[in-house]
């Protein structure tokens, strides 16, 4: 309902390995429940915490392989719609998501490549999409939205 | 643990459809990768890749999709998508472009006719 306060945020700490990728999953359905989020905007979030995990892991190198990786949630219905954050803070290597050009759709499938498709995704299934850099931190914040009514 | 699975059925001898389901994030498409590519791998072989009880799809499951794909297309074959009424599957699909280079039906039959064409 319109009007109702900022719920308290959850956060969890994982380290980035494919177990705590599964890990985090449960984390985030369950504190989701908790704060009636509905269950496609759960699924949403889900596969873009499960991509933006993915990247640290593959492409973040041994600061992020090394180091805790913070994930936070936070549900907001006091604004003109529902929304929800996730925040995902790793030490890996820096990166901007503008720089990133998404390949051309191959012509074949002979000429398909694998990879840039977890961002694409994300983008795909997040309402926004940001990211900074917070001194040695990689910062993605992934939100979703739904109408009150829901 | 996973909660993925693969199982396979043959139409024939060269044509078999191979049933995936549950959660395909990065454990359970870990957990099907060997058998995936076991499955699919024979000269000529159509396949119908079943993914209408897919929960979760992860671009690591998209990837293997599409390597298992070109791996079959050069061995002469064909292989197919099938996704029924699945609509988070057949967007992300879509939203990657997969559906574009792998044929992707909505019924048996028509994932059956194509494969075998």
């Amino acid at each position: 309902m319109l009007g109702e306060p900022v719920l308290p945020a959850a956060s969890f700490t994982i380290q980035a390995n494919a177990v705590d990728v599964g890990r985090s999953s449960v984390w985030l359905a369950s504190e989701c429940v908790e704060r009636d989020v509905p269950p496609d905007q759960i699924l949403r979030l889900d596969l873009c915490l499960n991509e933006a995990l993915a990247n640290v892991i593959n492409h973040g190198g041994p600061g992020a392989l090394s180091c805790p990786v913070l994930l936070r949630l936070c549900v907001d219905r006091s604004g003109k719609h529902n929304s929800a954050v996730l925040s995902i803070t790793d030490y890996g290597t820096s990166f901007d998501l503008d720089d990133y050009v998404p390949r051309p759709t191959p012509g074949s499938l002979l000429d398909a490549q694998p990879g840039g498709l977890g961002l694409k995704m994300m983008r795909t299934f997040s309402d926004d999409l940001d990211y900074c850099r917070v001194e040695d931190r990689n910062e993605l914040r992934i939100t979703v939205h739904w109408p009150h009514n829901v | 643990m996973s909660s993925a699975s693969i199982e396979h059925e043959d139409h024939s001898d060269v044509c078999r459809s191979i049933r995936l389901s549950g959660r395909l994030d990065m454990i359970g498409t870990e957990a099907i990768t060997m058998k995936f590519a076991s499955l699919s791998a024979a000269k000529g072989r159509r396949v119908i890749v079943d993914l209408r009880e897919v929960t979760f799809l992860a671009s690591v499951a998209i990837r293997e999709i599409i390597n298992n794909a070109k791996a079959v297309a050069r061995r002469g074959g064909r292989l197919v998508l099938l996704v029924g009424d699945n609509d988070l599957v057949a967007k992300t699909l879509e939203t990657t472009g997969v559906g574009t280079i792998v044929p992707m039906f909505a019924t048996e039959r028509e994932a059956l006719e194509a494969a075998v064409a």
